[in-house]
């Protein structure tokens, strides 16, 4: 009696857990298959925690992006300590000190262990502004005054390597999304153009295509980015910059759109969709938009990298973003040379993150690509 | 001994100005010195080059020199032959390091170390007391690298046969040359439309050149078909149009050369060049000696590789040049550091910049407001209160440039530390210029702290500087930064512009920026009314539209094309003290130092531009072997007017 | 099939057409000509070039003349004659630079096809067969790397880092003395020395797209019915793998190979400015800057040639390749 029982519980639990897949929505399924792409995931939570970092950067960096503080120019980051005279503390760090070296010119620091200053949580620092409204000025972590602490060291102007990057990081971040954003509307629309009118429309926009692929990127972005009106504000040059980075994503995006559309016309069930009534509209966006979403999610998140790297392409050539505006791409073209490499190493760090956002940008996709086809 | 070597450092401004020794200068006694030397006869020359005389290619040396050959005195001792010299050049200033002229160049005359002008290819040289006339005197016998003689006729022949052709490119002799006569074989005469007493700095560089001046017309009158009635069948057969083309293409107008066999008067010559090498070889006709009688120069061969600026920086760090300048302070550390490996000396050398970071209000804005807050002296002097010098000079500089007013070099003979160092607004006193804008009227602010004008707009203006390949350096970018934050501390807000060069160029005559930064580029000695004589002379960047007005006045531009508004009085009054510096004074006269006296203590009183620092020097590597290389080289701009390179005397220890 | 082609060849020449009017236009986009380059290098030298001059200049370069006079004399000899004008930076032949720069680009490119090869298709493989392993995830993130760090950073890093480690001479592709020599097997050796870095630098960043194609299309194939059908009638892992999963996977890879040429250039560029080498990149870039208008045109113009050709050849190969295309196109 209980055997029996225990089988049909057992029976019972196994079609449960069939039904539960077969009855899933395909976004349940489709989180699923991602949460299986352990990299992704993780990914996931580092983008997170870094536009997190963006959007609040006044307060999760411990200083201003652009005051210099020039008695300090070009210190190596900072160490933090627990160790004081062999007694463990809680983390704390030294005063610094500094004298020119006579023979090289060079600046060089010590740390002074008569100085000592305790790390804190939410200490008061430089003003900000929280999301643009309410200036505030306490910071997540920091020392108190006149204590300094640079965790990645700062730059020629003594400016803290690690707030700039934190704030650098709302250009560099946002640059991507709002690329790709312009790609999907572009691609989106002429693909969809391309695909469903045919004929003349579709011919034109194909050979566009193969005529934007044809050229070489660099070349395309330095002459338009050299056509941009010299008066332009930061912001609005940013807006261009942005859009002439796109240009060339909405081709690719453009082809699948189109390919799929093609491909999906066929199927049997958007003619039975056809078939037993349903509007041309409600064709395309109950049946055959869901079934490509997924693709054009994989493809836009795989674009993003390409815009970070490219804002840094830019800003090397000397032709993208400028100072004062800080960007990532701008701290690297102030680091991109043989001195920060030889001399000052931490200037780089930037360049860390840069690859850092590429890395989970692209395992996110890869992961999302995996759970596009949730039911294979 | 090691200081000894580098004391002509002082010097490397002073040869601008160091005038008394020129003072008596018309040439004919130097050139007298000249032969005395020569009377021995027996000439020594290159190995390589014995060589080819015993294998009968070319003739003896004494053959190939002039009757008197040029003297040269050595800066340390006497050079021995041979050896290849490495170089670099940057891809941004592909002419550095020896990579192109002024380096690898001589002219007419030359000027020493000590500012004092004497001939060079030319055995002598004449001025006429009304300026109107110039002579040269040929060295008798000296040869174009093809073994040619170089006679009047390869001058006159530029001037009617090639500047007068419609269809052959040149850059065409200075433009008050009126007349060029073949007095006899060896002597050329220059008249002129207007005094012109400049042409004796012209004949410094490129401008008395195988560019504008004299070309080998024996070899190039094959092409030509006044001279040859087959010339057009020829250029035919080589694959050209008609004989200009080919004439142009032989002749080279500009730049690099096309055709490498072009004869040349440099002490090397063309031997091959790409994109990425340019490779020169010993001239075998070059016209100078060495004090044994040696003929220069010691060194066989220039390789100069064209390289990216960074590589530029690690090539020399790993030891692989033999020479280099093209750097900045900032390169110091890393040079320093990497000596010893390296196998070179690097050495900081004084710039003959007077000014390495300046701003200029621009005096034509459009905007009635600015201007008039512009054209306002108290308020340039409160500009210039409100930055500190001190720490931009330490965070930026190295603390190795002088924070001082924008004015010339100050080992200027007629130089006065009122005009930089000890000007009286060269002083950090943000509290001064606080009051001083206060009573302006400038005293009520908005929100952000930033002072109203007049109109009850925000003090906000544009600095606009140079961000092409050529244009501001990290050092002056950082600096810009700084004094941004000086300048919002006393309430006036400036946000950087950077602009590329072709652009800056478009919207320096449309008034509409407000700040222009720049440097001044060490040429205001030499000339006050061209581009360069920077911001110091009168065009200076503040001037823009005015520009139009003076052109006017010359006949140089239509009464019709005049912008804007006339030039204030005191600009005016600088441009007529240029005017007349242009046609009447004499380089290293005393009137020409007045007239620059008087030029520069308008700009002391006036500060119409207001410098930050100045004077920065710059780094130079030679290798530990290279002998007589003057420790005082300048890199570019001023380079070309003094010519004091003396590359032909360099040799390897 | 020859019909085909026909039509393609007609469309490319089009294209061609318009191309040549882009690339002459882009040109022309910023502010300034080579002329104010010029005038502006010549006063950072110290030289004041004044308007005679500057206008003596204009007549030389035919500036004076109408932009659509300018275009029809440039694009009619190079159809005509072949000649592509003059470089104004160079003084020189656009023809002959082409060339002379040319042949390095094709062997850098080839050198870079070959080790993204090497590194992407193993790694592709791997991941594909063994999706979510620890293999997988340390192949992945190898192969993301060199595309995740910016190119002319580790470009500067590495010639840094080599010049310091092992004493290799920084920047270029040849030592001094074979600089201007003529080929030689000496040169050749000299140029295989100098290759290492930039091929490193410049492949990585090609391999993590071709490990994704790979990865992908190949655990589509895998998951078919004709695998699974082989599987179970016993036929060896290896031979299903490779009989016909690994042949279509690679598919996308062929289709690919047209556009690899722009992606080259364009991801060259930057890594041969930072190390100086003498390839079509740095010069296309110059050219830009300098708004040397018939070197920058016409080689916009012969990558653009040169990529149509290449997804021409590339449409065909896939035609021999896959038979199923074959299949459609008789249809």
């Amino acid at each position: 009696m209980a055997d029996r029982v225990n089988t049909a519980e057992r029976l019972e639990a196994a079609a449960a857990a069939a039904e539960q897949y077969y009855v899933a929505s395909s976004w349940t399924l489709m989180r699923r298959k991602f949460v299986k792409h352990r990299l992704a995931v993780i990914a996931w939570f580092v983008l997170a925690i870094l536009y997190l970092a963006a959007a609040f950067a006044g307060f999760a960096a411990p200083y201003d992006r652009i005051a210099s503080r020039t008695d300090f120019s070009m210190a190596p980051p900072t160490r933090v300590r627990i160790l004081h005279e062999g007694r463990l503390q809680a983390p704390f760090i030294y005063g610094l000190t500094r004298q020119r070296n006579p023979e090289t010119l060079l600046m060089e620091y010590q740390t002074d262990p008569e100085q000592r200053h305790r790390i804190r949580l939410f200490v008061s620092g430089d003003k900000y502004k929280v999301l643009g409204l309410v200036t505030a000025n306490k910071h997540l972590f920091g020392v108190e005054e006149p204590g300094v602490m640079f965790l990645f060291g700062t730059d020629q102007l003594g400016r803290d390597i690690l707030s700039r990057i934190i704030h650098g990081a709302r250009i560099s971040l946002s640059i991507g999304l709002l690329g790709v954003a312009m790609s999907f509307v572009l691609g989106c629309m002429l693909g969809g153009l391309s695909g469903f009118i045919g004929g003349p429309v579709d011919m034109a926009i194909q050979r566009a295509i193969e005529f934007l692929q044809s050229l070489p990127t660099i070349p395309l972005w330095m002459s338009l980015a050299a056509a941009i009106p010299i008066d332009w504000s930061p912001l609005r040059r940013y807006f261009l910059i942005t859009l002439i980075l796109s240009i060339i994503g909405w081709t690719g995006l453009a082809r699948i759109v189109r390919g799929k559309i093609l491909q999906l016309r066929e199927e049997d069930y958007v003619t039975a969709a056809g078939v037993s009534g349903a509007t041309r509209r409600n064709v395309i966006v109950r049946h055959m938009l869901p079934n490509f979403l997924g693709y054009l999610i994989v493809h836009l998140t795989l674009e993003v990298p390409g815009m970070i790297l490219g804002e840094t392409a830019l800003s090397f050539l000397g032709i993208g973003l400028q100072p004062p505006v800080v960007s990532w791409g701008v701290a690297l073209q102030q680091a991109s040379n043989i001195r920060s490499v030889a001399l000052h190493p931490w200037l780089l760090i930037p360049a860390l993150f840069v690859v850092l956002t590429v890395l989970c940008f692209n395992f996110v996709g890869d992961g999302m690509r995996d759970a596009a086809d949730p039911y294979k | 001994m090691q200081t000894a070597k580098w004391m002509p450092v002082l010097l490397g401004a002073a040869l601008l100005m160091a005038t008394s020794a020129w003072a008596s200068g018309e040439g004919e006694d130097t050139a007298s010195s000249d032969a005395a030397m020569t009377m021995g006869g027996e000439y020594k020359e290159a190995p390589m080059l014995a060589a080819m005389v015993a294998a009968g290619e070319l003739p003896p040396v004494d053959e190939r020199l002039p009757i008197e050959p040029k003297v040269l005195e050595a800066i340390e001792e006497i050079g021995t032959y041979g050896g290849t010299i490495e170089v670099f050049a940057n891809a941004n200033h592909p002419w550095n390091d020896l990579a192109d002229s002024p380096e690898r160049s001589q002219y007419p005359l030359r000027m020493n170390f000590d500012g004092s002008i004497e001939a060079d290819q030319a055995k002598a040289y004449e001025l006429a007391d009304d300026f109107m006339t110039f002579t040269l005197y040929l060295r008798e016998g000296m040869k174009w690298s093809n073994g040619d003689d170089l006679t009047a006729e390869d001058f006159v022949f530029v001037k009617y046969q090639m500047d007068d052709h419609e269809s052959i490119d040149t850059w065409g002799y200075p433009g008050q040359v009126d007349t060029v006569t073949a007095i006899d074989d060896y002597t050329v005469q220059l008249n002129f439309k207007v005094p012109y007493p400049r042409i004796v700095l012209d004949m410094l560089h490129w401008r008395g050149s195988d560019w504008t001046v004299v070309a080998p017309s024996t070899w190039l009158k094959q092409w030509h078909i006044e001279y040859n009635p087959n010339a057009d069948a020829k250029a035919k057969e080589e694959g050209f149009d008609n004989w200009a083309e080919a004439f142009n293409n032989h002749h080279t107008f500009c730049c690099p050369a096309k055709d490498v066999n072009k004869p040349t008067l440099h002490p090397w010559k063309w031997k091959e060049h790409t994109t990425t090498v340019r490779i020169w070889e010993r001239n075998p006709f070059y016209y100078a000696v060495d004090t044994a009688g040696q003929q220069l120069p010691y060194i066989d061969r220039i390789v100069s590789q064209t390289v990216n600026a960074e590589t530029y920086k690690l090539k020399v760090v790993a030891g692989e040049a033999d020479y280099a300048g093209a750097m900045t302070i900032g390169d110091f550390p890393l040079l320093k550091q990497n000596e010893e490996t390296g196998n070179y000396t690097v050495k900081l050398v004084p710039h003959v910049n007077g000014g390495d970071v300046t701003y200029t209000f621009v005096l034509d804005n459009l905007d009635p407001v600015k201007r008039e807050l512009f054209n306002n002296v108290d308020f340039r002097r409160a500009m210039s209160l409100a930055i500190d010098r001190e720490e931009i000079n330490e965070t930026v500089w190295l603390g190795q440039a002088v924070p001082r007013q924008a004015t010339l070099n100050a080992d200027v003979s007629f130089y006065k530390s009122e005009w930089g160092e000890n000007h009286p607004y060269n002083r950090y006193a943000p509290d001064e210029a606080n009051s001083m804008l206060d009573a302006l009227g400038l005293d009520e602010r908005n929100r952000d702290g930033l002072r109203l004008m007049s109109n009850g707009e925000p003090m906000s203006f544009t600095l606009t500087y140079d961000a092409g390949a050529e244009g501001a350096s990290e050092q002056e970018i950082l600096t810009h930064e700084l004094v941004k934050e000086d300048w919002a501390a006393v309430g006036v807000e400036v946000n950087l512009n950077p602009l590329d060069s072709d652009l800056i160029r478009q919207v320096e005559t449309e008034g509409t920026m407000d700040v222009r930064a720049t440097r001044t580029s060490g040429m205001e000695m030499y000339d006050f009314l061209s581009g360069n004589g920077g911001m110091l002379g009168v065009g200076h960047r503040g001037a823009g539209r005015f520009y139009s007005w003076w052109g006017a006045e010359r006949g140089n531009v239509p009464e019709a094309d005049r912008i804007g508004e006339p030039p204030p009085e005191d600009l005016a009054m600088l441009y007529q003290l240029g005017r007349a510096d242009m046609q009447s004074t004499l380089f290293g006269s005393q009137e020409y130092r007045d007239v620059r006296t008087k030029i520069f203590d308008l700009h002391a009183d006036k500060l119409w531009t207001i410098g930050v620092v100045g004077m920065a020097p710059y780094p130079l590597v030679v290798r530990n072997n290279l002998g007589n290389v003057p420790r005082v080289l300048p890199p570019w701009a001023e380079a070309w007017l003094t010519m004091n390179y003396y590359s032909n005397m360099w040799y390897f220890k | 099939m020859t019909q085909y082609i026909v039509r393609r060849v007609l469309y490319m020449v089009l294209s061609l057409g318009v191309l040549s009017m882009v690339a002459f236009m882009i040109i022309q986009l910023p502010p300034g000509d080579y002329v104010t380059t010029f005038v502006h290098m010549m006063q950072q030298r110290g030289i004041a070039v004044d308007e005679a001059m500057m206008r003596a200049l204009y007549e030389r370069y035919a500036f004076d003349r109408p932009v659509h006079e300018q275009y029809l004399k440039w694009i009619g000899n190079i159809v005509l004659r072949g000649d592509m004008g003059e470089s104004m930076a160079f003084n020189d032949s656009v023809a002959d630079l082409i060339a002379e720069r040319l042949t390095l680009s094709v062997v850098l490119s080839l050198g870079t096809l070959i080790i993204t090869y090497i590194i992407a298709v193993p790694i592709g493989i791997y991941s594909a067969t063994h999706p979510y392993s620890v293999g997988d995830y340390a192949g992945t993130v190898f192969g993301f790397i060199g595309l995740a760090t910016p190119n002319f950073l580790l470009a500067l890093i590495l010639m840094f880092v080599t010049l310091r480690l092992f004493g290799w001479s920084p920047g270029g592709l040849f030592s001094p003395e074979f600089l201007a020599a003529p080929w030689s097997l000496a040169r050749v050796w000299d140029l295989m020395k100098h290759l290492p870095v930039p091929l490193i630098v410049i492949g990585t960043a090609g391999t993590a797209g071709l490990i994704r194609i790979l990865r992908s299309s190949l655990s589509d194939e895998l998951s078919r019915q004709y695998v699974i059908t082989a599987r179970a009638k016993g036929v060896a892992e290896r031979r299903i793998l490779f009989k016909y999963p690994v042949r279509i996977a690679i598919n996308p890879i062929i289709s690919a190979i047209g556009y690899l040429l722009p992606g080259i250039v364009s991801g060259e560029a930057l890594v041969s400015i930072v190390l100086s080498l003498p390839t079509i990149g740095p010069m296309l870039l110059d050219g830009l800057r300098q708004q040397d208008m018939y070197l920058a045109s016409s080689v916009i113009l012969m990558l653009g040639m040169l990529t149509m050709v290449g997804t021409l050849i590339s449409d065909m190969l896939l035609v021999v390749v896959d038979p199923r295309i074959r299949f459609e196109q008789k249809n």
